[in-house]
C-alpha cells in the first residue's frame, strides 16, 4: 500500500489469533456491563479507499516504461523515478487524461485548479523520502457510482479522485518469517495510481465487493485499467458497526464504538473476506463490552484474517505541502472535451433492448468488459439462448477452473453453440 | 573535441574536486575553463553538495546547464566548495573545510557559492556556476569582489541541481566582468521540458551601458537597521555615479521587508526538510547498518552524515510543516511571500530597477558569526529577490575597510537584460 509508513512485522510472527483476538466470546453469565448482545438494530458501515494503477505506457513523472512485470528489478528506471538528487518530475499528460476519464465516469466535479503535494514519510521503498500525491486540492470531487446493493439499486457517493505515484517494492530474502535482508526494486516506483475514496455508504462486505466489481468494470470500459495485472489494485477499508441510522445522525468521524482501517487488501475476493472477518471480530469485541477504539489492521491474505499493526502509525504526521517542482493543474476545459465510451450501465440497457437479455444476464454479461465483448461477438441469431450459455454455463466453468475469458476463442464457442 | 590540462594551486580551498584534464569543443565558450558548484550534477564526476552524506555518489547524468556548457565548448575543470547543500552564508558549513576569501584570506568568501566566487576572484577560472536560493550567488560575489547574477526564476533550468529549496533557487553565472556574465547567460537561459517551472525565455543580449532616463528605485529599508553605514556610503556613491550618467533616483518604501526574512526561512526549511529526506543510507553514502531496525539505521546515518546547520534546518522545516503548525508558519509565510511580490510589482510600476547594497556588511572573519540568527539576518537584502522570483545582480562597487562591497540591482521578472545593462553601466563608469 502507498500508506505503509509504519513497519509491519514479517508475516508469520503474529501470535495465533481468533476473530476478536484474545478469546472466544464469553458465556452469558459472566458478560461484563456495557456488552452488546443483540446486533439486530445495528448496521455495518464501510468506506473504501481504492488505489488503481493507471494503464499508461509510461510512468507518471518520467518516460520509463510501465511494462515491468516480467523484467529484472531496477531495469525500468531513470534519474527521475529513482529520485536521484537533482532530478525533477514532469507530469505525464496521458495519466491526467485517464484520471479525468475516471472522474467524469464517476460523475465527479473536476476541480478548477488541482495541485500535487508531497506526503513526507520515511520507508525503505520510498526513493525520495516523500510521495508525490494530491492532498487538499484533488483532481476530482463529489461523484457517485450506482451499484446493486443489498436492497436494490444504490448510489454510493465518491468523495474524491486523485492522482499519485506508486512507491518502489521491497523484496525480502531468506525466508518469509525472518528475512535475512531486503532488496528494493524501483521498477514500480512512479507508476501512476489513482486513489478513489468513497463516503461510508456501503452497508455490508458483499456491497463492498459489488462496488469494487462495478468500479473495476467501469475503469476497464474506460480503457484506463487492466485488472489482470498483478498488484494493479489495492484497497484500504474503513469498517465499523454502529446503531442503525447512527451514521446519518452523528456524521462521519465521530465513531462512538470505534472503527478499524484494514490496509493492504490486494484482491477483489480479499476485500469481502477481510471485511467479513472484521464484522465477526468487532461483534465479538463489542459482545465482551470492550471498546474498539480506532485501529489500523492488516489483512493477511493467506490466512484470511486481519491483524493489528502495533506501530506508531497512528501518530504519523505526513507534513503535506504543495509540490514546488510542479505547476498547479487547470484542466476543466480539457475535461469537457473528453468523450467517454459506453459504460457498463448503458451497455446493460442496450443488451436488454438489442438482444432481449434478461436483466440478470445483462448485468452479468456487462459486468466485465471482456465478457461483454465476447458475448457481442458470439450473440448470433439466438442472443437470448447464447446469453444463458455465456452467463451461466461458460462463466461458471471458467470460474470453477479459475480461468479468464480471454482463454476462450469466440470462434470455437460460436461453432459449439451453432451446431 | 580537444582537452585542456588544468593544474592549479588551490590555496583558498575553492574546489572539492578538480580535473587535471577537461574536454573542450567549439562554441561560444570554447577553451574557457569553468568551475561548477558541487550541487550541480555532473555525469561521472562526484557531486557532494559538500556533505558527507553523499560520499561516493557519482551522478549518472548531467544537469541541463552542464549539457549546455559542454555544448558551448566550455571546459569543466572542477567542482567548487560550498556550504553543505547550500545552507549558509560563509562556506564554513562544508564537510571539506571552509574556503578562504582571496581578497583577505582571514575572512570568509561568503556563501553558499563561496568556492565558485573564490575560484573566479583568484583567477583560477574565468567563470563559474553558482546557485542562489537566498543570496548564495550575490553574497559571495559581493564579498569576493566579482559579479554574480541570480536569473529570474524559471529562466535557467534547475534539472540536475540538487534541490535545497526548489521554489526559491536558480542557477546563475559568476565572473569578473559583466560581459562574461552576459556571455554565460546566453548559454544558460532557455526552456527545458524536464523542468516544469522552466520558462521559454532565451537570452540573446549585448549589454548596453546607457542608463540615461532610467528610473532607479532606492528603498529606504535597504539602508536601514543592521546595514553598516560605511557599506551604505560606498553603495550610495555607486548609485550617485549612475545618477551622474543620466539615471533618475527615486527613494521608495518596501514595507514587506519586515516579513521577508521570516517568510524565506520558513519556506526554505520546509522544502529542505522534504528534499533531504531521501538521504537515508539506502542509496547514497556509507550504507546504513543493516543489523539495526530500518528506522534506527536511518536515524544513525542522518545523525552522522549531515552537518549541524543542515540538521538545524531540517528540524525547523519539519516543525513548521507539522500538523497544527502549518497554518501558523508555512501558510503565513506564503502570504508574506505574496506581499513581497506585490511590493515589487508596485515599485516596478514606477521604477525600472531597484538598487541597494548586496550585503549589509563586508566579509566576516572566520568564526565571527557563531549565532545562527545573526547569520540569518545577514541575508535580509538578498532574500526578497528569491521570494519574488525576480532577477538580481551584484556588481563590485568599491571597498570598505579595504574589503569589497557589492551593489545589488534588481529588476522585474524576465528583465535580466535590464539589470545586466545597469551593472554594465556601473562597471564602465567606475572605470574597472
Amino acid at each position: 500500500m502507498t500508506d505503509n509508513a509504519g513497519i509491519s512485522r514479517p508475516a508469520g510472527q503474529e501470535s495465533r489469533q481468533w476473530p476478536g483476538e484474545e478469546a472466544p466470546p464469553l458465556p452469558q453469565e459472566i458478560r461484563p456491563a456495557g456488552a452488546i448482545t443483540d446486533f439486530s438494530d445495528d448496521e455495518v458501515i464501510i468506506g473504501l479507499e481504492i488505489h488503481c494503477q493507471l494503464d499508461t505506457k509510461t510512468k507518471l513523472f518520467c518516460g520509463c516504461s510501465t511494462d515491468y512485470r516480467d523484467d529484472s528489478p531496477n531495469t525500468h528506471t531513470c534519474p527521475v523515478c529513482l529520485g536521484l538528487p537533482g532530478s525533477l518530475p514532469r507530469v505525464n499528460k496521458k495519466a491526467i487524461e485517464y484520471a479525468l476519464r475516471v472522474g467524469k465516469a464517476l460523475n465527479c466535479t473536476i476541480s478548477g485548479e488541482s495541485e500535487f503535494a508531497r506526503k513526507n514519510y520515511f520507508y525503505p521503498d520510498l526513493n525520495k523520502g516523500f510521495q508525490i500525491t494530491q492532498y487538499d486540492k484533488p483532481l476530482a470531487v463529489q461523484g457517485s457510482l450506482d451499484i446493486e446493493g443489498e436492497d436494490g439499486e444504490k448510489r454510493v457517493r465518491i468523495t474524491r479522485v486523485h492522482v499519485e505515484e506508486d512507491p518502489g517494492r521491497l523484496v525480502h530474502k531468506g525466508g518469509a518469517d525472518r528475512p535475512k535482508y531486503t532488496l528494493v526494486d524501483y521498477n514500480r516506483a512512479g507508476i501512476p495510481l489513482i486513489e478513489i475514496v468513497t463516503e461510508p455508504d456501503l452497508r455490508s462486505p458483499k456491497e463492498a465487493r459489488r462496488f469494487l466489481n462495478k468500479l473495476r468494470a467501469t475503469l476497464e470500459y474506460l480503457g484506463v485499467f487492466d485488472s489482470e495485472k498483478e498488484g494493479s489494485l489495492r484497497v484500504d477499508a474503513n469498517i465499523s458497526i454502529q446503531p442503525r441510522g447512527w451514521f446519518e445522525r452523528e456524521g462521519k468521524g465521530k465513531a462512538d464504538r470505534g472503527r478499524a482501517e484494514v490496509k493492504n487488501i490486494s484482491s477483489y475476493k480479499g476485500v469481502e473476506k477481510a471485511l467479513t472477518f472484521e464484522v465477526t471480530r468487532q461483534k465479538n469485541v463489542l459482545r465482551r463490552g470492550q471498546r474498539l477504539g480506532t485501529e489500523t489492521r492488516h489483512f493477511v491474505e493467506t490466512r484470511g484474517v486481519t491483524t493489528s499493526s502495533r506501530s506508531k502509525e497512528m501518530e504519523q504526521d505526513y507534513r503535506y505541502f504543495p509540490e514546488p517542482d510542479l505547476r498547479p493543474l487547470r484542466v476543466c476545459s480539457w475535461a469537457e472535451e473528453i468523450v467517454l465510451p459506453e459504460l457498463p450501465d448503458a451497455r446493460r440497457a442496450r443488451f436488454l433492448t438489442q438482444y432481449g437479455c434478461s436483466p440478470n444476464h445483462a448485468r452479468t454479461l456487462t459486468g466485465d468488459l471482456r465478457v461483454a465483448e465476447f458475448y457481442e461477438q458470439v450473440a448470433g441469431t439466438e442472443p437470448v439462448l447464447t446469453a444463458t450459455w455465456v452467463a451461466d454455463t461458460l462463466l461458471g466453468e471458467l470460474n470453477y477452473r479459475d480461468m479468464v475469458i480471454s482463454r476462450v476463442s469466440p470462434n470455437w464457442f460460436r461453432e459449439l453453440s451453432c451446431s | 573535441m580537444a582537452t585542456i590540462s588544468f593544474s592549479l594551486d588551490d590555496r583558498y580551498n575553492a574546489f572539492i574536486t578538480t580535473l587535471a584534464e577537461a574536454d573542450t569543443g567549439p562554441g561560444p565558450l570554447s577553451g574557457i575553463p569553468i568551475a561548477v558548484k558541487d550541487n550541480i550534477s555532473t555525469r561521472g564526476i562526484p557531486t557532494t553538495c559538500a556533505s558527507r552524506i553523499l560520499e561516493g555518489y557519482v551522478p549518472p547524468y548531467d544537469a541541463h546547464v552542464v549539457t549546455l556548457l559542454k555544448n558551448a565548448g566550455a571546459a569543466i575543470v572542477g567542482k567548487t566548495n560550498m556550504d553543505e547543500f547550500g545552507m549558509g552564508t560563509t562556506t564554513e558549513n562544508s564537510a571539506f573545510g571552509p574556503t578562504k576569501n582571496p581578497a583577505d584570506p582571514t575572512r570568509v568568501p561568503g556563501g553558499s557559492s563561496g568556492g565558485s566566487a573564490a575560484a573566479v576572484a583568484s583567477g583560477m577560472v574565468r567563470m563559474a556556476l553558482g546557485t542562489d536560493t537566498g543570496g548564495s550567488i550575490r553574497c559571495p560575489a559581493a564579498f569576493c569582489g566579482i559579479v554574480g547574477h541570480k536569473p529570474t526564476y524559471g529562466r535557467v533550468s534547475r534539472y540536475g541541481l540538487v534541490a535545497y529549496a526548489n521554489s526559491l533557487e536558480q542557477i546563475g553565472p559568476m565572473a569578473r566582468s559583466v560581459a562574461d556574465i552576459s556571455l554565460l547567460m546566453k548559454v544558460l537561459a532557455g526552456h527545458d521540458p524536464r523542468d516544469s517551472t522552466s520558462v521559454n525565455c532565451p537570452y540573446s543580449h549585448i549589454p548596453d551601458p546607457d542608463v540615461s532616463g532610467l528610473k532607479i528605485g532606492v528603498p529606504e529599508e535597504f539602508f536601514g537597521e543592521g546595514v553598516d553605514p560605511r557599506v551604505a556610503s560606498v553603495v550610495w556613491d555607486a548609485i550617485s555615479l549612475l545618477e551622474r550618467k543620466g539615471a533618475a533616483l527615486i527613494t521608495c518604501r518596501m514595507p514587506s521587508m519586515a516579513y521577508a526574512l521570516a517568510a524565506y526561512y520558513v519556506t526554505c526549511t520546509s522544502e529542505a526538510g522534504s528534499n533531504l529526506a531521501r538521504f537515508d543510507g539506502v542509496r547514497y553514502g556509507p550504507p546504513a547498518d543493516t543489523k539495526l531496525p530500518w528506522h534506527e539505521a536511518f536515524q544513525q546515518r542522518r545523525r552522522d552524515g549531515f552537518g549541524t546547520e543542515v540538521k538545524r534546518r531540517i528540524m525547523l522545516g519539519t516543525f513548521v510543516l507539522s500538523s497544527g503548525y502549518y497554518g501558523k508558519y508555512y501558510a503565513k509565510a506564503q502570504v508574506a511571500r505574496r506581499q513581497v511580490r506585490e511590493d515589487f510589482e508596485r515599485l516596478f510600476s514606477t521604477v525600472d530597477v531597484i538598487a541597494g547594497p548586496t550585503m549589509p556588511t563586508v566579509a566576516f572573519r572566520f568564526g565571527e558569526k557563531t549565532d545562527p540568527l545573526s547569520m540569518y539576518l545577514s541575508d535580509i537584502l538578498t532574500v526578497p529577490a528569491n521570494l519574488a522570483g525576480i532577477p538580481a545582480i551584484s556588481v563590485p562597487c568599491g571597498t570598505s575597510e579595504g574589503l569589497p562591497v557589492g551593489l545589488q540591482i534588481m529588476g522585474p521578472q524576465f528583465a535580466d537584460e535590464r539589470v545586466i545593462d545597469v551593472a554594465a553601466a556601473f562597471e564602465q563608469g567606475s572605470g574597472r
